[in-house]
């Protein structure tokens, strides 16, 4: 190549061209993966907003002045809000029991714990409301057998389906930090003479701050959109994803549900706002942490009474939902004929929408996983100006309500440039996009602990940015990948408020066939199709985790 | 010193800020084909963030890095022929010792059979044969220093960096690395650039110096032109602990002996020449006045010329050396008596003589 | 390597996962939005394939769903045929020309009130709503299933009906505005609030009281009849009545969309839905289908008494009604509230 050069000064274009890529890359990669943001999370919620605004005859604030003139929207308005606070802060403090039982309690209690606590995940969220009305309803089984006078139908309902149903992401965030505290704080504070109650009041909570804050964000923006259980159970209390739901589906009205939505998403971004300003300086705290083994100490006996207190009624209903739920799939009708029959798991008709849900979940995951390693790559290690605001839309994720973006979706992708509805796409994108968050977060955390000279020493071993990203960080990354992976699998798998709006003929999902289904009374395939969905989530965790194992990931996982 | 051949390696007024702060003001130096040329300085001196601007990790403010003839100022790291061992050695964990080594040859597409011979020679050279298959987690810290020697020799690149490569190892090691590094550079004569912060490091491992402070060079040299003749009483006192002793240059004899004649506040000292720097009589000057060099003698030992008087104040027993503090008028000199077993012992409060050489070193007091 | 193992294998699994999604859209299938309940739907798509060979792949919506997405996708729909909505979203779809205008020669000798003028759409049959009850807890408390909708009023059933909300669905609408023609606009009105106090609440599904009154949550429901016949031979201890003021009904409307590339197919399908064989189909699923030959499972022989309902005035007015509806039963119960929801609604009176 040199010799085609005339002079010595004299590079060729193909060469500058060569230089300036490679020391650009990043920086494109970071455009590109700016403008993907823009399209798929800001645009849509912008559409929202315009929508909102925009009626028939132009630019009008008609549709806010409704809905600030009818009580009943505000009053739906107030409900979400306790439904969303309430759930909180009762979750806050189960999940914390759990995790504080499952890493600091007696080892034998630990795992079923473990599997209790993050069973729900396994399920769509709203099954709760169906194995609540089968346990507790009127006319339900416990209800019957005490012969209690119960009205399932209200705040209890609404409030305990939705705690139980997103009790693992609360459990799970709560758990990470407290794994990976170094167990020599607590051994110093104890040496100093602290007891397990001043120690836990003075070093584990405050150090799982992190931890509990992201749980309490994820639990307030979850619980107030997902619609099922609300739905379900809300008897004559609106709240506001049912009514944005009901909005579009029943009266048609986009206006007022783009009204109803931005309603929902102010008190989320606040939250979320909120969230980061509290979070800032404390490092970043997610899934992946680095566990450490603790030798298993004697609880205090009065500690760990009011733990179990707390949590083995909760491990209870969580087992009972279950249990209900695959008596359902195999009795003619749970609860009022309760013979043998195996019609309903021989229903063929729901096996496509899981096989579907399967595959869009495992499309989504694997976008997003990728998707969310490179935007926390770019934004870790970008040299460029807007990180911090790319950062920001990255995460926003997390506090923005599922409804909200999938009617968003519906009034963005329908017409050029963005024709993607009635594609598979418009689904494998929402859900990429919406569950994001968690992949970047993770992966920035893991990237604060790998050092930046892994990276300079393979570009100085003479890889360019793509090579470097997937030979190396990549697989360095992986257990944010995997993070990032798991939770989009496990979010786009199970959840309804967002792909009800954007499922296709032919495309049928599990979750929003599992919905219908129950909608319509059918509880017995209902609970076959949950069932078998349980059983694929748990065939592709235990293949995923026997990959991992068989190809010796597991080890550069921790 | 390497200068009459063409340099491989040519850096012309570099120049660096971060936003206001100018860390590098126009560094310019040249280093020969085979040489090891150390980067020494104090911390924050710039060091580093000249070894990254030749790797290019860091982009430069404005200046040129001429690499064998071609200025390379522009390129990103992975097109410059440059290859750097970093502190924290940067090895990729998810890869095996062979992996790690043969990573750069395998971008270069190289047949694997290529790679396979190449990777076990490199092996070879940095004594970790049989270790290949090991992952990176599964060998020592040196182990882990060595594969990082090689992973960066792999290429045979033209120029090698070092940034503080020995830095996490434990002081034994860093003995024994820094030996071996040296071994190998001399064997295989590749042009390196070691950085340190580390001055006796620096000395016994170069062929020359670059002491940097503040962004500028202060001195470019051997270990021992750096040792005993610094330029200044900043690299004086860098490379070594020293005794400075103020002074007025009385006469000076140019025809036969070259004798000058130093006054101090302690008494006068006669020195020869004093090389390479121009002196007036009247001048003020430092003398460098290194602890080995003083002879100690006991206060009733015979006057000498270059004798000063002292009383020991304080002493530490070393095993291959007794460190006196000695109190000299009003202030402390250090004095270091090699070999104690033969040699007088002093006690503290002793009063005492010494001598100050007459091949002492002396500095103008500005500058 | 490991890595590189674990990365195959993943994708190589993916691959074999979401090879079929490349050709979701097959050549002799059309695509189309279905409102019948999930079985019927499934039943029918079976049926449509079993005869004709097209396959109908389906999504399961419901009217309001269905309607929302033409409204959003409109001109460029993602479906080929829409198989049942109600009559509001037929009228106002063909309106606004989103159907394609076919005179299908299959639907000769059907009763003109199952077509439409221009050929826009045609009625797969009707359905209609149904006093349920559910025989235990009835027999428990010793209490009668009520004759008529006055009965209703009874305050020994507080909290024990549950009716659909309109805002749900067609079905939903339906049953509450056949009330507002039952006793004429101002005293539908009133029956409605003075049921209002009876009601336990209003359900988010139009067949949701047919589950909740057989699985005897609560005692009385008005809900679609579309699922009733499959919960009783299920096993639920239901049972139906038509009060003696009759029950409403609303037709389950099929449509072809305009601008579909399957033109061809969609009139195929078309042409069979008039057949005996669809009517007798849907006869024996509880409708009261097109073809005269046919009768309804549910009904039998014998037609129910049915409301008298002036189909267009619904869809006219299905806004107001909605929104009258929303201020009246679902604000919060306040004297203020109300005063404010009485003002809205003289308000809306005088505009009209």
């Amino acid at each position: 190549m040199a010799e085609a050069v005339a002079g010595n000064d004299q590079r060729s274009l193909l060469y500058k061209i060569r230089i300036f890529v490679n020391s650009h890359l990043i920086n494109m990669f970071a455009g590109g993966l700016f403008a993907l943001l823009a399209i798929f999370l800001a645009f849509p919620i912008v559409m929202v907003f315009i929508k909102s605004l925009w009626g028939d005859d132009g630019f009008t604030l008609g549709f806010y002045q409704e809905f600030f003139s009818y009580n009943f929207y505000y009053w739906s308005f107030l409900n979400t809000m306790i439904l969303g606070l309430s759930a909180m802060v009762i979750l806050v403090v189960v999940g914390f029991c759990f995790a504080y039982m499952t890493t600091k309690g007696p080892n034998w209690l630990r795992k079923p714990l473990k599997v209790c606590a993050l069973m729900p995940l396994c399920a769509p969220p709203y099954i709760f409301s169906i194995s609540l009305i089968t346990l507790f309803g009127r006319n339900g089984m416990v209800t019957n057998f005490f012969d209690l006078n119960f009205n399932i139908y209200s705040w209890t309902g609404v409030i305990v389906a939705q705690c139980l149903a997103f009790l693992p992401l609360s459990y799970m965030m709560i758990e990470n930090v407290l794994n990976s505290q170094n167990p020599s704080l607590e051994e110093s504070a104890s040496d100093m003479g602290a007891s397990e109650f001043t120690i836990m009041r003075a070093i584990t909570i405050p150090l799982a701050a992190p931890g509990v804050l992201k749980a309490a964000l994820l639990v307030f923006v979850m619980t107030i959109a997902e619609f099922g259980n609300p739905a379900i159970l809300g008897g004559r209390i609106p709240f506001l994803a049912p009514d944005t739901y009901l909005m579009i589906t029943g009266e048609g009205d986009f206006n007022m549900a783009s009204v109803l939505s931005v309603v929902l998403m102010v008190p989320c971004l606040i939250i979320f706002v909120i969230h980061n300003y509290m979070l800032k300086g404390k490092g970043y705290t997610t899934i992946v942490g680095k566990p450490t083994a603790v030798d298993p100490k004697d609880m205090t006996p009065l500690i760990k009474y009011s733990l179990l207190a707390i949590v083995i009624p909760v491990a209870i209903m969580v087992l009972l939902s279950f249990a209900v739920i695959v008596m359902g799939a195999f009795v003619k009708i749970v609860g009022v004929d309760n013979t043998f029959v195996i019609d309903h798991m021989l229903n063929m008709q729901s096996n496509t929408a899981i096989f579907n849900s399967v595959k869009l979940s495992l499309l989504a995951g694997l976008f997003g996983a990728i998707v969310g390693t490179l935007l926390a790559y770019v934004i870790m290690r970008g040299k460029f100006k807007g990180r911090k605001v790319m950062e920001m839309m990255a995460l926003s994720g997390f506090a923005l309500p599922g409804t909200v973006i999938g009617v968003g979706y519906i009034m963005a992708f329908n017409r050029p440039p963005f024709l993607l509805a009635g594609t598979i796409w418009i689904l494998i994108l929402n859900c990429a996009f919406r569950f994001l968050a968690v992949g970047v977060e993770a992966g920035i955390s893991k990237l604060h602990q790998i050092s930046i000279e892994i990276e300079e020493a393979s570009a100085d071993l003479g890889a360019d940015f793509i090579t470097i990203f997937f030979k190396v960080i990549l697989p360095i990354m992986f257990s944010a990948f995997i993070a990032g992976f798991i939770y989009t699998f496990m979010t786009t798998m199970m959840s309804l408020s967002s792909v009800i709006f954007l499922v296709t003929p032919g495309f049928d999902l599990a979750a929003v066939y599992i919905y219908l289904t129950a909608q319509l009374g059918e509880l017995g395939l209902a609970s076959a199709a949950t069932v078998k969905m349980m059983l694929i989530v748990v065939i592709c965790f235990a293949s995923l985790k026997l990959l991992a194992k068989k190809t010796g990931l597991d080890v550069i996982e921790k | 010193m390497g200068n009459t051949e063409t340099p491989m390696l040519e850096l012309v007024d570099v120049h660096k800020s971060f936003g206001d702060v100018d860390v590098l003001k126009g560094i310019s130096a040249s280093i020969s084909k085979g040489e090891l040329l150390t980067f020494v300085g104090p911390s924050g001196c710039g060091k580093t963030t000249l070894l990254r601007i030749i790797g290019g990790f860091t982009p430069i403010t404005s200046g040129k890095i001429i690499l064998d003839g071609e200025d390379i100022a522009d390129l990103p790291p992975n097109m410059r022929d440059t290859k750097m061992v970093f502190q924290s050695y940067a090895l990729f964990p998810h890869m095996n010792v062979r992996k790690n080594i043969g990573f750069g040859l395998k971008l270069k597409k190289m047949p694997q059979k290529k790679i396979d011979d190449r990777v076990d020679e490199l092996l070879a050279l940095v004594h970790l044969e049989g270790l290949g298959d090991r992952t990176i987690e599964r060998i020592s810290g040196g182990q882990q220093q060595r594969v990082a020697l090689a992973r960066s020799l792999a290429l045979e690149p033209k120029v090698l960096l070092l940034d503080e490569p020995l830095s996490n190892l434990d002081a034994n090691l860093r003995v024994v690395m820094r030996d071996e590094i040296r071994n190998i550079q001399e064997r295989i004569r590749i042009t390196t650039i070691f950085v340190t912060h580390d001055q006796y490091e620096a000395m016994s491992i170069s062929d020359r110096l670059l002491v940097l402070n503040d962004g500028i060079i202060q001195q470019i040299g051997s270990p021992s032109d750096i040792y005993e003749t610094p330029d200044n009483r900043f690299i004086a006192e860098f490379v070594g602990y020293v005794n400075f002793l103020e002074g007025k240059i009385e006469s000076f004899d140019q025809d036969s002996s070259g004798l000058f004649l130093v006054s101090t506040e302690y008494g006068d000292i006669s020195l020869n020449k004093i090389n390479e720097k121009n002196f007036d009589k009247g001048d003020d000057v430092f003398l460098v006045i290194r602890p080995e060099t003083v002879t100690l003698f006991p206060s009733d030992a015979e006057d000498m010329p270059n004798m000063l008087k002292g009383k020991i104040q304080h002493s530490m027993y070393a095993g291959n050396l007794v460190k006196y503090t000695i109190k000299c008028g009003d202030r402390e000199i250090l004095i270091d008596q090699y070999n104690p077993k033969d040699s007088i012992k002093f006690r503290c409060g002793d009063n005492i003589k010494f001598t100050v050489p007459r091949t002492v070193h002396a500095i103008p007091k500005r500058g | 390597m490991k890595y590189k193992i674990f990365f195959t294998v993943l994708m190589a699994a993916l691959i074999t996962f979401t090879s079929p999604i490349t050709n979701v859209w097959a050549s002799d299938s059309i695509s189309a939005y279905m409102g019948f309940s999930r079985e019927v739907n499934e039943a029918l798509a079976k049926q449509i394939q079993d005869k004709l060979g097209i396959e109908v792949k389906n999504i399961t919506l419901s009217w309001g769903e269905i309607w929302a997405r033409l409204k959003t996708e409109s001109p460029r729909f993602n479906a080929d045929m829409v198989l049942s909505f109600g009559a509001s979203e037929a009228i106002n779809g063909a309106k606004k020309g989103y159907y394609e205008a076919y005179h299908s020669p299959g639907w000769d000798g059907i009763d003109d009130a199952f077509k439409s003028k221009d050929g826009t759409y045609y009625a797969l049959g009707t359905f209609s709503f149904l006093l349920l009850g559910n025989t235990k807890k009835l027999a428990e408390k010793g209490y009668e299933m009520p004759k008529s909708y006055q009965d209703l009023l009874d305050p020994k059933w507080k909290g024990q009906i549950v009716i659909p909300s309109p805002r749900t669905s067609g079905t939903a609408f339906m049953i509450n505005y056949s009330f507002l023609q039952l006793y004429g606009e101002k005293a539908g009105w009133e029956y409605l609030t003075k049921l209002n106090e009876n009601v336990a609440f209003y359900t988010k599904s139009g067949n949701a009281p047919t589950d909740l009154v057989g699985r005897g949550e609560y005692l009385l429901g008005l809900g679609a009849d579309e699922n009733v016949l499959k919960r009783m031979k299920d096993g639920y201890p239901l049972k139906w009545s038509v009060p003696v003021e009759g029950i409403g009904y609303e037709g389950n409307y099929c449509t072809i969309l305009k601008g579909t590339k399957k033109l061809a197919l969609a009139k195929k399908v078309m042409d069979y839905l008039g057949s005996e064989e669809i009517s007798h189909f849907l006869g024996s699923m509880g409708y009261i289908p097109p073809r005269a030959g046919s009768v309804s499972a549910l009904y039998g022989e014998v037609q129910p008494k049915f409301i008298k309902l002036d189909h267009a005035w619904a869809v006219k007015n299905k806004r107001k009604v909605v929104k009258q509806w929303k201020s009246k039963f679902l604000m919060k119960e306040t004297a203020k509230a109300r005063k404010v929801g009485d003002e809205k609604e003289k308000k809306a009176a005088a505009q009209e």
